[in-house]
């Protein structure tokens, strides 16, 4: 077992995130600047995985910071900052889902970065690998897909988790299961060597 | 450990969640159970490529974008409160938004209602911008159909004034006829009403002049009774167009109808009442060129 652990997961300087929202509280435009230029990928990403479409993504990311922005005298600095705006985006996303109505047809335009492919031998299988879970992530319902985004893609604990979608440790950990068990299922059920 | 909680195992571990004990204790199970060992192998697998997947990135401009939109609401959130109760924040809003809509975002593909989320009920602001831009087609509706009946009333107010002026262009013409003298008051040799002067200033009145008197008396009589024949032509044209303004008067008021039942249509009434009004300055135009003949 060379690797049976995860990496460490990205450390986010919750200290630096405060002092940035006291100072864009006094007036500091420089410092709200320095909070979106962090967080504006990892909330456009997770609202990706949440909305599926760039398009939405954009626009609630877009309407995350400007909420943002209105609302930071509201923020609990007892919270993790991240984690607040995490919500914000995860309620955002969720409201655009409800006002659509229903879920729209899946948009596959990714923007896969280079260096995600940089070895040339694992490009094919990790490319493979990659659409195929993408397909399967893609076709889970939104609560599955709210769950593994936070946890994979925002390495968010569970305890973020929890407090990103108000729900207690146990309930995050049981709905993770789940919604891995069926991510698995549908591997399996793209899996073109099991075809 | 039954099979459900060894595989919830697996997933604390492989989560970085599990403590240094549970960690151990899953190291002993599968180094026990190699079908154990392979189903962590391949849930592994699974973790490893949720991870390679490709990170969604955000297009260009979206920064900028967000701190160039979140000045307009900074400036909002700046003013006090007794500006906000009397401010245009749904103005700014409104701006805001329709900035929106000239971002790389597409916001404009953004349904305008809200759904009242879970936290952000009644708080969005397409919801309170729709709300505005109705209103605000009520109160520019109302102001043209209000424009509409004030050019309306000035233009039935201008006609009433044209109709007098009609009459006044009969008046003068009714005056120069009264002066007229009649064939009885023409006499050979004797003085005329329209040469008093000379009549009882020449006492010694040739028998020519006379004649020639006579003569201008009697051409004087066939231009008064001309001057008559087309007085009386133009009184019946200004009838005529007393007539029209009435007309154009009754369209007029109609007009303003429709104005108030519809604001849409009250511009284009207030077009014809333009025209109307037009036709109207033609017809006194006419009149008073008629008055001039």
């Amino acid at each position: 077992m060379s690797q049976p652990f995860r990496p460490p997961r990205v450390i986010v300087d919750e200290d630096t995130d405060v002092a940035l929202v006291e100072r864009f509280r006094n007036g500091d435009r420089e410092a709200f600047s320095e909070l979106v230029i962090k967080y504006h990928r990892p909330i456009y990403n997770a609202a990706f995985w949440i909305l599926r479409r760039v398009e939405d993504a954009n626009d609630v990311t877009q309407d995350v910071f400007l909420r943002v922005a209105e609302r930071l005298d509201e923020y609990d600095s007892q919270y993790k900052f991240f984690s607040w705006i995490y919500r914000i985006a995860v309620n955002e996303a969720l409201n655009l889902l409800r006002r659509n109505g229903r879920e729209e047809e899946l948009d596959d335009e990714v923007d896969v970065p280079d260096s995600e492919l940089a070895n040339p031998e694992r490009k094919v299988s990790n490319a493979e690998l990659s659409k195929r879970i993408n397909d399967a992530m893609m076709r889970l319902s939104v609560n599955d897909r709210m769950v593994l985004t936070l946890r994979h893609f925002s390495e968010c604990s569970y305890q973020e988790i929890g407090q990103i979608l108000d729900l207690d440790e146990k309930t995050v950990k049981s709905r993770l299961f789940e919604a891995r068990q069926r991510l698995r299922e549908m591997l399996n059920d793209f899996d073109p060597t099991k075809s | 450990m039954n099979k459900q909680e060894l595989t919830e195992l697996m997933h604390a571990v492989l989560d970085d969640e599990a403590t240094a004990g549970e960690r151990r204790a899953l190291e002993r199970e599968l180094a026990a159970d190699p079908a154990a060992r392979a189903r962590f192998d391949e849930l592994r697998e699974l973790f490893d490529g949720l991870e390679r997947i490709p990170k969604a990135y955000p297009p260009e401009g979206l920064v900028a974008w967000v701190m160039a939109n979140v000045n307009i609401r900074q400036t909002g959130a700046s003013r006090g409160r007794f500006d906000q109760l009397f401010g245009w924040s749904r103005i700014i809003g409104l701006t805001a938004k329709e900035d929106r809509g000239i971002s790389p975002g597409k916001w404009a593909t953004v349904p305008s209602d809200n759904e009242h989320g879970p936290i952000f009920r009644g708080e969005h602001m397409s919801e309170k911008m729709s709300g505005s831009i109705s209103k605000r087609k009520v109160l520019i509706g109302a102001g043209i159909a209000v424009a509409a009946a004030v050019v309306t009333t000035s233009f039935l107010l201008d006609s009433s004034t044209t109709g007098k002026e009609s009459v006044g262009t009969i008046v003068p013409a009714q005056r120069y006829r009264a002066d007229q003298p009649s064939a009885s008051d023409v006499k050979a040799g004797g003085t005329t009403s329209t040469v008093p002067v000379t009549a009882t200033t020449d006492p010694q009145p040739a028998a020519g002049n006379g004649s020639q008197n006579a003569g201008r008396s009697s051409d004087n009589a066939g231009r008064n009774s001309d001057n008559a024949g087309r007085n009386s032509d133009n009184a019946g044209r200004n009838s005529d167009n007393a007539g029209r303004n009435s007309d154009n008067a009754g369209r007029n008021s109609d007009n303003a109808g429709r104005s108030s039942d519809n604001a849409g249509r009250s511009s284009d009434n207030a077009g014809r009442s333009s025209d109307n009004a037009g036709r109207s300055s033609d017809n006194a135009g006419r009149s008073s060129a008629s008055s001039g003949r």
